[in-house]
């Protein structure tokens, strides 16, 4: 295998698209900068891995640079890495930030504090005197990745004093579910808005700024990639055959679990993969067709299926719906894996969906209460079946 | 490998407690996500590492007291109702009894706790005070009296919380606090102070004042900031004299809004009034006691002091009719208790408590169960507290079989709901009672 297929890093020549959220975000500013009263100065993007969430982070500072604010940039992935010490870590890395924000302002001198209640205090005292000169955006990366006591040290000590002061324009961006922060405009007052996949058209724009040379194959990469700006990234710099370069591009999706993990955390997509959702009652018997190991899966306790389900969640491949009634892999894996299987192991492909037919049969006559639920999921993966053409008979 | 830290606080309610997990990354990992602790767990499992093990850091149905529970302001569900008492703006609440009147007033004043600065409302609890009053018509006088205490109450502990205030404040100013909050304390002032200097513990201070889980503030002071704080104001001399209850309120309002200076006004909590005898189911009753408070409401407002009311259900009738504009719609809020609300009570509890894992409890159900908490909110009396008992009793059932390594089953939820049945014949003649 060829070494990994990386993304390109952000750089302003490579950004397209994302007006709407620009726009947005243009006009609170100059709401801000004018000292006009804005109510809702929280800004919340969300959307699924690879959908550009940091890239218009990035953008977005470099625009309220230029609207004359000073910009604030937190990653919480990059303060999750501090070296350890005798302090809890969240309370480490809200130091460090506070710390940085205070740098940030020209401070050589340190804000002193014997607690981080203190720090924040001294810090955030010197930021209110700033204010009126000039507004602050504060931009955060990597929110709903981040463990639950960071954000809510993070809130206490950061965020909850600057959101109510009304020259401070924050924007959050992340994966996942919504933390639930306590303070009213970090959840009441809140502009929140999901990132959607490029169009077609947006998928071009793209690949004219960032891989020119597979322009021609802008109709195949999206029809892929379903517009995911990562996607088409990692598809396009393989312009020859970016079917084939699939192999790649997954590695390259794997890329922040740690090598050790990497190979199970693939097994276990590639084996769930056909599943509409999926939880630990599902995990062993689709286990057993994709390793054709019926002993050792088969026998699997309820929690060696929740180790294998953690693992998906943690990696935030997987999140629970409720609609679904079970844990659904994120849309961009899921289609690049079931094109992969489809393609590479077609067999295998045929015999998941072939033993999630059978599990669903199973469960249609086992589970009266939900009797129509899993009737749906055998319909569908009849249909499959029949749309790959693969025999039923195993 | 990831490090586990366990903190077991026991509740003093129930004999399962609650717990909160700290995890520490190492240094390789960018996320700080729990590894799954040991596969199998044995006969001695105890019921929080049960918990811990299905993905819940706590027990999330542990704490049926409002006030108690420090995990409140995350659960909240009908935004719609907080975001519209949350303003500078008079607001009435109207529910029945354990309909989660209480818990929006402790997520109200914990949110005027946000940040350590006064530039947030500051919160007063009144609860009438009945036993101090001969009859259950009070006048003005007798309200201004139990409120200027019950605010007097709320400033000694917020600034014994935040001593940074005092240390800020000219010296001028001292006296003023320091007489308004003599004048109306349920006890001398001195002996407050000298519980803070002996047990340095400002938990001590907020029981001797009798005021509940929800004004414990986040981040107390260092011991030597608290002696340094308990020391300026046993320097002031203590007044002489004591004024009439409407003197000693205005005082304490004139420090909170022009000494302290707090920006987003005084917020005045009116609850309790479905706790008591004297108006329990009485419309009448409760419209008798709040009249000359709903006289200063709209003026009230002007000067930055907004009441908001947390009322029975059975007196919104006879209120909006007496007093059309007070209680006009955008100042009133019901909550309704409907199945799917009921199950968003459940559902956001256990989102909370994974930390957003999941928020349903089909996740830990077999197939056989799903759409749970539908079931279960059908099942119980319409109240989240009856919820969070029948939830937990299906939790239990599962945890009593020692099947520590199977989902919850049917049987679980069939048990829990026999449990419940006969439990609620009781639970009804409370009711009745009431």
């Amino acid at each position: 295998m060829n070494a990994i297929t990386k993304m390109l890093h952000y750089a302003k020549k490579h950004f397209i698209g994302r007006e709407d959220q620009l726009a947005e975000v243009r006009k609170k500013a100059e709401k801000l900068s004018a000292g006009e009263q804005e109510e809702r100065r929280t800004v919340i993007f969300t959307g699924e891995r690879a959908i550009g969430k940091s890239w218009l982070l990035q953008r977005l500072a470099e625009l309220l640079a230029e609207l004359g604010f000073t910009v604030f940039r937190v990653d919480l992935k990059a303060y999750a890495n501090k070296p350890k010490t005798d302090k809890p870590d969240e309370e480490v890395a809200v130091a460090n930030i506070l710390l940085d924000l205070h740098r940030l302002w020209g401070e050589k001198q340190s804000p002193g504090g014997a607690s981080l209640a203190e720090l924040s205090r001294n810090v955030l005292e010197v930021v209110r005197k700033q204010l009126p000169e000039k507004p602050l955006a504060v931009c955060v990366d990597h929110v709903y990745e981040s463990n639950w006591n960071l954000l809510a040290a993070l809130e206490e000590y950061v965020l909850g004093p600057l959101a109510i002061e009304p020259r401070v324009l924050i924007i959050l961006a992340g994966r996942g579910r919504l933390y639930p922060f306590k303070t009213p405009e970090l959840r009441l007052k809140v502009e929140p808005e999901e990132l959607v996949p490029f169009s077609l058209d947006e998928t071009i724009e793209q690949l004219t700024v960032q891989h020119k040379a597979a322009v021609p194959l802008a109709e195949k990469i999206h029809a892929i990639s379903g517009g995911n700006p990562g996607a088409n990234d990692l598809l396009a710099q393989h312009p020859e055959a970016p079917a084939l370069a699939l192999d790649e591009v997954l590695e390259g999706m794997l890329d922040p679990v740690p090598p050790e993990q990497r190979q199970k955390v693939r097994e276990y997509l590639e084996a769930l993969c056909v599943l509409n959702a999926f939880d630990e009652e599902r995990i062993p018997p689709m286990l057993a067709i994709y390793y054709n190991d019926p002993e050792t899966y088969d026998n699997w306790k309820y929690a060696q299926a929740r180790d294998a389900r953690e693992l998906l969640t943690r990696w935030a491949f997987a999140r629970w719906d409720a609609d679904q009634g079970g844990y659904v892999l994120h849309d961009m894996p899921r289609r690049l894996l079931e094109q992969y299987l489809r393609k590479a192991h077609p067999n295998l492909w045929c015999d998941l969906q072939l033993a999630a037919k059978q599990l669903y049969n199973r469960w249609v006559g086992m589970y009266q209460r939900n009797k129509s639920r899993w009737e749906n999921e055998h319909h569908y993966h009849e249909d499959q079946l029949q749309k790959m053409s693969c025999s039923t008979t195993r | 490998m990831y490090a586990y830290v366990v903190f077991v606080t026991l509740s003093g309610q129930t004999e399962l407690g609650s717990a909160l997990s700290v995890i520490t990354p190492d240094t390789n990992n960018n996320f700080l996500w729990p590894e799954t602790m040991e596969s199998t767990l044995d006969e001695s499992t105890s019921w929080l590492q049960w918990l811990h093990r299905l993905g819940l850091h706590f027990d999330p149905f542990d704490t049926l007291n409002a006030a108690d529970d420090p995990h409140l302001g995350e659960y909240l569900i009908e935004h719609e109702i907080f975001a519209r008492l949350w303003g500078n703006d008079w607001a009435w609440v109207f529910a029945p009894p354990g309909g989660g009147k209480t818990a929006l007033r402790c997520r109200i004043s914990q949110t005027c706790w946000i940040g350590q600065e006064t530039n947030r409302p500051f919160p007063i609890p009144y609860l009438p005070p009945f036993l101090s009053w001969s009859n259950v018509a009070p006048s003005l006088e007798d309200h201004f009296g139990a409120l200027a205490q019950a605010a007097a109450k709320v400033l000694l502990l917020t600034l014994a919380y935040r001593p940074h205030w005092t240390f800020r404040l000219p010296q001028s100013a001292l006296p003023e606090i320091h007489k308004a909050l003599a004048w109306s304390l349920p006890g001398p002032l001195q002996n407050y102070l000298d519980l803070c200097q002996q047990t340095r513990d400002l938990e001590q201070l907020r029981r001797a004042l009798d005021l509940d889980h929800a004004f414990a503030l986040p981040n107390p002071p260092e011991v030597d900031v608290l002696l340094e704080w308990c020391t300026i104001w046993t320097a002031l001399p203590s007044p002489t004299t004591r004024p009439q209850a409407q003197e000693r309120w205005e005082a304490l309002l004139r420090v909170l809004l022009e000494v302290l200076d707090f920006d987003g006004g005084v917020y005045l909590l009116v609850d309790g009034l479905d706790a008591a005898p004297e108006t329990v189911t009485l419309p009448e009753a409760v419209a008798e006691v709040l009249a000359p408070i709903l006289a200063a409401v709209a003026p009230w407002a002007q000067q930055h002091i907004y009441v908001k009311g947390f009322l029975p259900a059975e007196s919104q009738p006879l209120l909006t009719t007496r007093y059309p504009e007070l209680f006009s719609t955008p100042h009133t809020n019901t909550i309704q208790w409907t199945v799917p609300l009921l199950a968003q009570v459940v559902r956001r509890r256990i989102f909370v408590a994974t930390q957003g894992d999941f928020d349903s409890l089909d996740a830990i159900a077999s197939p056989a169960l799903r759409g749970l908490e539908a079931w279960l909110a059908a099942a119980a009396l319409p109240l989240p507290r009856e919820m969070l008992v029948l939830t937990r009793r299906v939790l239990q059932e599962h945890f009593k079989r020692k099947d520590y390594n199977s989902p919850l089953q049917e049987t679980d939820v069939q048990n829990a709901l026999r449990w419940y049945r006969a439990a609620r014949p009781n639970i009804i003649q409370v009711d009745n009672q009431l």
